[in-house]
């Protein structure tokens, strides 16, 4: 009597998609349709990972991850030690960070030291002139705005900036490391300050709407020129940006909205960004525009607008 | 600017490995795009993606002179590209959340009565993501070495230095998984992988 085979396995039909299966399995699914149902999810799986892309990072983000690893030649030798025991396995190399990356997203460090640097050069040199007292405090005052602003918007989250993400390799300067968890809106601002008003768009009233599709019609050309300055009702400016921050990361979208709206569909309010990215049909240049819930992030409504 | 012209890639690492440093430079363009796109894939996030790429890159680049030619230079660019996403989410477990979860609340709903053909595009591509983030890290990395990167089974259990048999259960499993929870059929718990022996 001969011994029954087992049942075919995932295992045995995986390998049998890649071509790493002996001739007897291969056989055995071809004559089983069940099997062959599975090999063909399974395929079918794998096609969508491999057609959902992964969009290409920007060349000045790739000259900078490249200057930074080149850099790390220059200093190999210098750096061991640092976080040694995590990057020990896989590779000869090892992989030591010159420094946290975490928070080098925007602005680049030295363009945030020269920028306080030049302040204070500046507040020096009003003081050894005798300029007043109330002169010296104002311009101190300023400097320390324009240096937390530049270090918050360094830490602004992903992608942040286009340009220098991730590739800095200098230290960490104290004073940055703080602001890290605050979020954009913990940037002070003053009378006279705007050196984080461009990049953080002003939040609008875009009225109210009976159904999303009406929503869709008044977006579907462009954001309304005339909408009002919110009010500060609604949702709140953390709620906004932890939206912003998921639809970013979900989408894969570099830069942060270019418009931002509170609009109110059926008495349930939402959040309208407008993000410029690429289409995810073909990858030319669009608006793509989304109406999420504040509470949940919920994407009620979302399209691409295309220019012209 | 138009592109440089050819050149074969043994001849562009030995140039490197020799102090070349344009030839380092050309190097690391060619493959940063794949090390890129396995870092995205593994880490499940752009931020993680990008600092995990970095550290590839330096890898490569402090690697290099050890590099013997054994396995092929992607084969060696990709063990090293995982390992950095693997230390990067060992990080991110130990960092504290600053936001969200990755992944929690992001189960978009995007309603196909008033969707439109975008928004299908959109909703596969939030399943993709969703349905790889829910794989465990060995399974995710696992599958995305298989059909991303297509490497064999053998070069799998190169990169991830387990044993061929680990390399081949991990697959299929991921696979399977990966296939119920973009059928919407996904079951509680995820499954993780057994130690390796």
């Amino acid at each position: 009597m001969t011994e029954p085979l087992p049942p075919l396995t995932d295992e045995d039909l995986s390998a049998v998609l890649d071509g790493e299966a002996g001739p007897e399995v291969v056989a055995r699914v071809q004559a089983d349709p069940a099997a062959r149902a599975r090999v063909d999810a399974f395929r079918a799986a794998g096609d969508a990972l491999r057609q959902a892309p992964v969009d290409p990072l920007g060349a000045a983000t790739v000259d900078d991850l490249i200057a930074g690893a080149l850099a790390s030649a220059d200093g190999a030798g210098t750096a061991d030690g640092a976080g040694t025991a995590d990057h020990d396995r896989g590779t000869d190399a090892v992989v030591a960070p010159l420094a946290p990356r975490r928070n080098n997203r925007g602005a680049p460090r030295w363009l945030v030291a020269a920028a306080i640097i030049a302040l204070v050069a500046v507040g020096l040199g009003l003081v050894w002139s005798g300029v007043s007292n109330d002169g010296d405090s104002n311009l101190a005052q300023t400097s320390a705005n324009k240096g937390e602003a530049l270090s918050e918007e360094s830490d602004r989250g992903a992608g942040g900036g286009g340009g220098s993400d991730g590739a800095s390799i200098e230290p960490e300067a104290p004073d940055t490391e703080g602001t890290g968890g605050e979020g954009p809106q913990a940037v002070p601002t003053t009378a006279g300050e705007s050196a984080s008003e461009d990049t953080i768009p002003d939040v609008v009233d875009l009225g109210g709407f009976a159904s999303f599709d009406a929503l869709r019609t008044a977006l579907r050309t462009t954001f309304p020129a005339s909408a009002t300055a919110r009010e500060n009702d609604g949702p709140s400016q953390e709620q906004i940006d932890r939206c912003d921050s998921q639809m970013r990361q979900v989408f894969e979208i570099a830069e942060g909205p270019v418009n931002t709206g509170i609009a109110t569909v059926a008495d349930q309010e939402v959040i309208v960004f407008e993000y410029d990215r690429p289409s995810f049909a073909d990858g030319r240049p669009t608006t793509f525009v989304t109406a999420v819930t504040p509470d949940a992030c919920t994407a009620e409504l979302s399209f691409e607008r295309t220019p012209g | 600017m138009t592109p440089p012209p050819p050149v074969d890639e043994a001849s562009l690492i030995a140039a490197a490995q020799a102090g070349d440093r344009r030839a380092l430079d050309r190097l690391l363009r060619e493959h940063q795009a794949r090390i890129h796109a396995v870092c995205r894939r593994i880490t499940g996030n752009d931020a993680d993606a990008l600092d995990a790429t970095q550290d590839a890159l330096i890898a490569v680049v402090r690697g290099l002179p050890r590099f013997d030619g054994r396995s092929r230079f992607s084969t060696w660019v990709y063990r090293i590209a995982t390992n950095s996403c693997l230390d990067e989410l060992r990080r991110r477990r130990r960092r504290p959340l600053l936001g969200l979860p990755e992944h929690e609340g992001v189960t978009l709903d995007l309603p196909s009565e008033r969707g439109s053909a975008i928004d299908d595009q959109v909703a596969d591509r939030l399943a993709v993501n969703d349905a790889l983030a829910g794989l465990s890290e060995e399974f995710r990395a696992a599958v995305v070495l298989r059909d991303i990167c297509e490497l064999d089974y053998a070069e799998i259990a190169e990169v991830l230095e387990i044993p061929s048999g680990t390399v081949r259960s991990r697959i299929a499993r991921g696979r399977a998984q990966l296939v119920d929870q973009l059928a919407g059929n996904q079951t509680g718990a995820t499954e993780r992988p057994t130690p390796t022996p």
